[in-house]
């Protein structure tokens, strides 16, 4: 799932002030945490000097989703939390917001034209990873068909993060920058089984960047019950009730959520904005485990959302097949170590307990659609798409995996740079081939 | 993108962005660095005849810095301890490495036969222009006389006189002659060097200073073992200064000027462009943030340029000048008043004090921390303006 951070706007005395704090470090580690590498005192420099065309040049070179990724990007966790300034005492200098100022002040890009001839180079999927793949892939001068199965570019940013973390204008400011270029757009395309083999076939380089969508099945018994969601699901519906002015659906007066990821706090968040008296969040492990952004716990405490630890639900209880409560296993740390992190085990000393509630939010991790890959031949691994380490070429010397669909959860700016990432690959792959001119 | 491109005393430059003579270019290995990021060329640190002994004594900076960053630099530094032998071999070097480069020997001579053989050394190892260096504030030697305390560029007669020396030895490379802002008639020094044959001009130099004094050992700063000395002042404090007097020349002689002075940004560069300034030279901003700051110098050039829709930065050369008149010519008897956007106030109060204090006692400042300008009284002095902490707030209607 997609990480992002809220972030305010900044006016233009703010920005000028704001940009005086930096004080432009050699070799600077904003630079190394950034998954794009977007030059950061370099941009802060130019908004300094008024210049900030310059700015945002620099921030779209690097981080074609320059505006989204100012508003929204986990900056506490990435530039800022680096910043020299901390160990000084003082607060980050606000990059993220400076970001977001110069890219919503900047002029629309200059068409790059398409080289007579250029090799077609399909991108599947229209989410973070598959634009950082076609921007990249355009500035290439390659001739970029941009395949999405919904209406609206974005993915994941355009259609699940909560409007009051990523509003649906800012959105749109990078992709109209995007459409702008030479992409060419096919929406309502979904690439599926049947159309695969044909797409791979037709064009000379494919960049698959379908992301995580699925919604696997927890196995809790139950989990058929009505009032039972995906929290995807829930978020996506939200998200386009508030973008069309609409009303987001009630869950319920007293909403369970599952899970301790951004998707399950976001999920609770929104539930607790629209009507749920009380929204209780279970989690297997810890706070210290919880792998949510900090400003996400942060914010869902402010809004009154609970918080149980160390509880698994064993089984979702119903009457007449609606939800009316779960039945939580308590746990506790156990030795072993799974993926990195403390596992957990049921207390011996703590009996099972009866929680009311009347909708139960699921939000235990997304996966990617298996079976495009079994019919491309794409070998897999542990459900993402086989690949070395640090490459993107697949099984299929043709197609390169970009995003969740390569590494799993990741950031907008960790998507999207991974798109970059792989389309330079596929560019040189196809320099290599003696099929584009390097 | 414009083409930035410049003509300086008929030399080509890439761009009007030149380094000038200071630690930078004191070292083959960094000026070559400093080129290879994008200037256009490069004044080599001051240098002389073997027979000229060069000591420097350390440490030999100190600065203000009233809150972020550094206001002014200020320096006992000399001329290179390396003498124009050494120096001729990284002429050569780095005229061999970067062609379409620039590169400038700044000189220090103190005889007519001094100055012909400096020239005539650096013509040959391939410079391509000669900076006359007779400003600096740390003094100079004239016909074996010691001009502690004062320079030759601040007589007229000996500016004419030195001029026509260093012009006499040159077969080919321009001379032009680096100027102090330490005089009273600017105009008549710019006009000895023209008198004297030099091609160009450039100012300013620093300005004469004492950095500071340390509290608990009472010596001037920077102090060495104890003592400091008189020295030379930079950075962007004096940049005031180095327009008024680029300006003052660009309206009393015709050859062309190279503009120093405190340009840390591309609208520094600008000013003096459009003051009379041909190119300009950097310096403390490069000691400060390293030879990149031309990256976005060179950015916001272009751009201006762009978005104003010139096609070069010759066409901006001194084009404010017909803005710039007496005092006496300026349009009398027009009310302007402070107006501030409430919008964007903190609520500090410091328009309010400085007011109270240094303006009309205009402006109220009620319990509610929201200032009010009374027109009445206001007579738009654009103090309150330049105290206020919050950039775009305080505007004069």
């Amino acid at each position: 799932m997609v990480k992002r951070r809220n972030s305010n706007t900044l006016n233009r005395s703010q920005a000028l002030l704001e940009s005086r704090r930096c004080l432009g470090c050699h070799n600077p580690p904003c630079v190394d945490a950034c998954p794009a590498r977007v030059p950061i005192p370099d941009f802060i420099k130019r908004i300094s000097e008024d210049n900030l065309h310059g700015a945002s040049d620099l921030i779209y070179a690097a981080c074609p989703l320059g505006h989204i990724c100012g508003t929204a990007c986990p900056t506490a966790d990435l530039c800022e939390g680096s910043c020299v300034l901390l160990p000084l005492g003082e607060t980050a200098v606000r990059i993220g917001a400076l970001q977001a100022y110069a890219t919503g002040m900047a002029e629309q890009p200059r068409r790059v034209e398409v080289t007579q001839g250029a090799p077609r180079v399909a991108v599947i999927g229209g989410g973070p990873a598959g634009l950082g793949a076609a921007v990249q892939l355009e500035r290439l001068r390659m001739d970029v068909h941009l395949f999405e199965r919904m209406k609206e570019l974005g993915g994941q940013a355009g259609r699940v993060i909560p409007e009051h973390h990523l509003s649906q204008p800012v959105v749109d400011h990078d992709i109209s920058r995007i459409l702008a270029g030479n992409i060419q757009f096919h929406p309502d395309s979904d690439v599926d089984e049947s159309l695969a083999a044909k797409v791979v076939s037709e064009y000379q380089a494919v960049i698959l960047a379908i992301g995580q969508q699925a919604n696997p099945d927890p196995g809790i018994p139950g989990g058929e019950s009505q009032g039972v969601f995906h929290a995807l699901d829930y978020l996506s519906r939200a998200r386009s009730a508030q973008t069309r002015e609409g009303t987001i659906p009630l869950l319920g007066t007293t909403v369970v959520v599952i899970g301790g990821g951004n998707v399950a706090l976001d999920a609770a968040a929104v539930a607790k904005r629209n009507g749920a008296e009380r929204v209780i969040v279970l989690y297997r492990r810890g706070l210290e485990e919880m792998p949510a952004w900090e400003y996400e716990y942060i914010e869902a405490c402010a809004l009154g959302v609970e918080f149980r630890w160390y509880s698994v639900v064993e089984m979702i209880m119903s009457e007449n097949g609606v939800v009316t409560g779960v039945r939580i296993a308590h746990m506790r740390y156990s030795a072993e170590m799974r993926g990195g992190r403390r596992w957990v085990e049921p207390d011996p000393k703590k009996q099972p307990t009866h929680l009311d509630c009347d909708a139960v939010v699921l939000a235990l991790g997304q996966s990617s659609e298996m079976n495009l890959l079994k019919e491309l031949g794409i070998a897999e691994k542990k459900g993402l798409v086989a690949v070395e380490e640090g490459r993107f070429q697949t099984s299929n010397p043709k197609v390169f995996a970009a995003g969740e669909i390569r590494s799993g959860g990741s950031s907008i700016v960790g998507s999207m740079s991974s798109g970059m990432k792989a389309a330079s690959e596929a560019h040189a792959w196809l320099v290599e081939q003696g099929i584009a001119r390097g | 993108m414009v083409n930035l491109g410049v003509d300086f005393c008929g030399i080509r430059f890439k761009n009007p962005f030149i380094l000038a003579a200071s630690p930078s270019t004191d070292n083959r290995e960094m000026t070559a660095r400093g080129l290879e990021r994008g200037w256009a060329g490069a004044v080599l640190k001051t240098t002389s005849l073997e027979s000229e002994e060069v000591s420097i004594t350390y440490p030999i900076m100190s600065g203000i810095h009233p809150g972020q960053g550094l206001v002014g630099l200020h320096n006992t530094d000399l001329l290179s301890e390396r003498h124009i032998h050494e120096v001729a071999k990284d002429i050569a070097w780095l005229k061999s490495r970067f062609p379409e480069k620039r590169i400038i020997a700044s000189l220090m001579g103190s005889t007519r036969e001094e100055w012909h053989e400096l020239v005539g050394i650096s013509e040959q190892a391939g410079a391509d222009m000669i900076e006359a260096s007779i400003s600096c504030p740390q003094g100079a030697e004239l016909e074996g006389e010691l001009t502690l305390g004062w320079m030759v560029s601040q007589d007229q007669h000996l500016t004419e006189k030195v001029t026509s020396w260093v012009v006499e030895g040159k077969r080919r490379a321009p001379v032009y002659v680096k100027l102090s802002p330490s005089v009273t008639d600017i105009v008549s020094i710019g006009k000895a060097v023209e008198q004297g044959g030099g091609d160009g001009i450039c100012a300013i130099d620093c300005l004469e200073g004492i950095g500071g004094i340390d509290l608990g050992t009472l010596s001037p700063l920077p102090s060495v073992q104890g003592k400091g000395t008189r020295g030379g002042f930079s950075g962007r404090a004096i940049k005031p200064i180095g327009l008024r007097i680029v300006a003052d020349l660009a309206g009393g002689v015709k050859i062309p000027i190279s503009g120093v002075g405190g340009i840390y940004d591309w609208r520094d560069a600008l000013e003096y462009l459009l003051l009379g300034a041909t190119t300009v030279q950097v310096c403390t901003a490069v000691l400060q943030r390293g030879f990149g700051v031309i990256d976005p110098l060179l950015d916001g050039l272009s751009r201006w340029l762009e978005d104003h829709n010139y096609d070069s930065p010759a066409e901006v050369v001194g084009l404010a000048l017909a803005q710039l008149t007496e005092h006496g010519e300026l349009t009398h008897g027009v009310k302007v008043i402070s107006s501030i956007d409430l919008d964007l106030c903190i609520g500090c109060g410091l328009c309010y004090v400085a007011c109270a204090d240094g303006g009309h006692m205009a402006i109220e400042f009620p319990a509610d921390r929201r200032p009010l300008v009374q027109e009445g009284l206001c007579v738009g002095c654009g103090l309150c303006a330049q105290v206020c902490p919050v950039p775009d707030c305080i505007k004069i209607i």
